[in-house]
């Protein structure tokens, strides 16, 4: 019975030290959730923006043949991926999800960016990882994605890269996150469908034809293939940085609710041990008085 | 119709957001201001100390890096992501 009696007590002191962390990690979430949710409202602004931009940009006649809007002519570059993960664990599914859509993908080189990811793509596909990316979510800067987006600019348009997906994860609400797909490069598989969706028509100053109802006209200085050879490495840089803000407040939320539920659970485990060795203490001191009292008896 | 309703937006947050008289900025093509009612358009921004005028005719200064200037029907927005407030 005292052996039962010390086991359940080291379990309960176990379970109080694990509930100690969920606790902290939940009201360190809850703490960053605030700032973190609105550092995405604000880039998802600038985003919306930009997407503007280039949706009126790859819907122009003049960008039609752009290498940005149709790809490379020759099929020989690469697909790249960018993971965009946490950088810690204890955050419910937030980056298994990640990791299980990036699984799908056929890319031939790896951007990691998170801590998360950085070892997950070192474990197991080593030869596949970029040089670029790495660092962690919570503190990516802007200048980061710059870097990125320049460096992946250049070599989009050496030849030597096809096409540039990015996998991360949207915040829907605090309880709802998923994990999304998307392609930043050629724009006709991303972009030129939003354009169209969005009625954008480039407007030239001999234009006489009537212009169809419902249609945005927009003027490009000096013309639209030069802007979008200049707007596109601030365009991807704008996106990289907000679905990496995106992400991080996701895996804020995410690690709030699986804490809040470990939490949740230690108490309902903590207090039926509880019970549990109350019950064997007093069965104990029962059994003891009994000893005692048929031994007085005799 | 004199005033504009004018964005200076970084990935950070927007720099600005609110009402303007003009908008002095430098494009690939050299200074250029923009007033309301400009036609929809879009350039690219070079790095140079920008202003633009308040309705209440005070003058802001900014510093900007290389970026975009969309001008829509009602709306003027310079995106960049170096953009200093002075």
């Amino acid at each position: 019975m005292s052996a039962n009696i010390k086991r359940l007590k080291a379990r309960i002191r176990s379970v109080d030290s694990t509930l100690h962390l969920t606790k902290a990690m939940q009201l360190v979430a809850a703490g960053k959730i605030r700032k973190a949710t609105e550092q995405l409202s604000n880039s998802r602004k600038y985003c919306e923006s930009m997407r503007t931009v280039i949706s009126a940009l790859a819907g122009s006649r003049d960008c039609a043949d752009s290498i940005y809007v149709t790809g490379p002519k020759d099929d020989g570059g690469k697909t790249v991926l960018i993971v965009i993960a946490g950088d810690r664990g204890l955050a419910g599914g937030y980056n298994a999800n990640a990791f299980r859509l990036a699984d799908g993908v056929a890319a031939d080189e790896i951007i990691p960016i998170g801590r998360r990811s950085v070892d997950r793509v070192q474990g197991h596909a080593p030869e596949k990882k970029s040089a670029l990316g790495g660092g962690t979510t919570e503190h990516f800067k802007p200048e980061d994605s710059k870097a990125l987006a320049v460096s992946l600019c250049e070599r989009y348009l050496a030849g030597e890269i096809k096409r540039i997906q990015i996998v991360s994860t949207a915040y829907v609400t605090i309880m709802t996150q998923t994990a999304v797909l998307s392609t930043l490069l050629p724009l006709s598989e991303c972009v030129l469908p939003e354009s169209r969706r969005m009625g954008f028509r480039e407007m030239k100053a001999q234009d006489t034809e009537e212009k169809p109802e419902g249609a945005r006209f927009m003027e490009f200085e000096p013309n639209a293939a030069e802007v979008l050879g200049i707007a596109i490495p601030e365009y991807l840089s704008a996106i990289i940085f907000g679905l990496v803000r995106e992400s991080f407040a996701s895996e804020i939320a995410a690690r709030r609710v699986a804490m809040d539920a470990a939490t949740k659970n230690g108490i309902v485990m903590k207090d039926n041990l509880s019970l549990e060795y109350n019950r064997a203490r007093q069965g104990a001191i029962t059994q003891e008085i009994t000893e005692i009292v048929a031994g007085a008896g005799r | 119709m004199t005033e504009f309703d004018l964005k200076i937006s970084t990935p950070a947050g927007d720099a600005f957001s609110g009402k303007a008289v003009s908008l002095s900025v430098r494009g690939t093509e050299g200074a250029l201001g923009i007033l309301a009612g400009h036609v929809p358009f879009v350039t690219v921004l070079k790095p140079a100390d920008c202003h633009f005028i308040l309705p209440d005719n005070t003058q802001k200064d900014f510093a900007c890096g290389t970026g975009l200037l969309l001008v829509e029907k009602d709306l003027v927005t310079v995106l960049s992501s170096e953009i200093t407030m002075k």
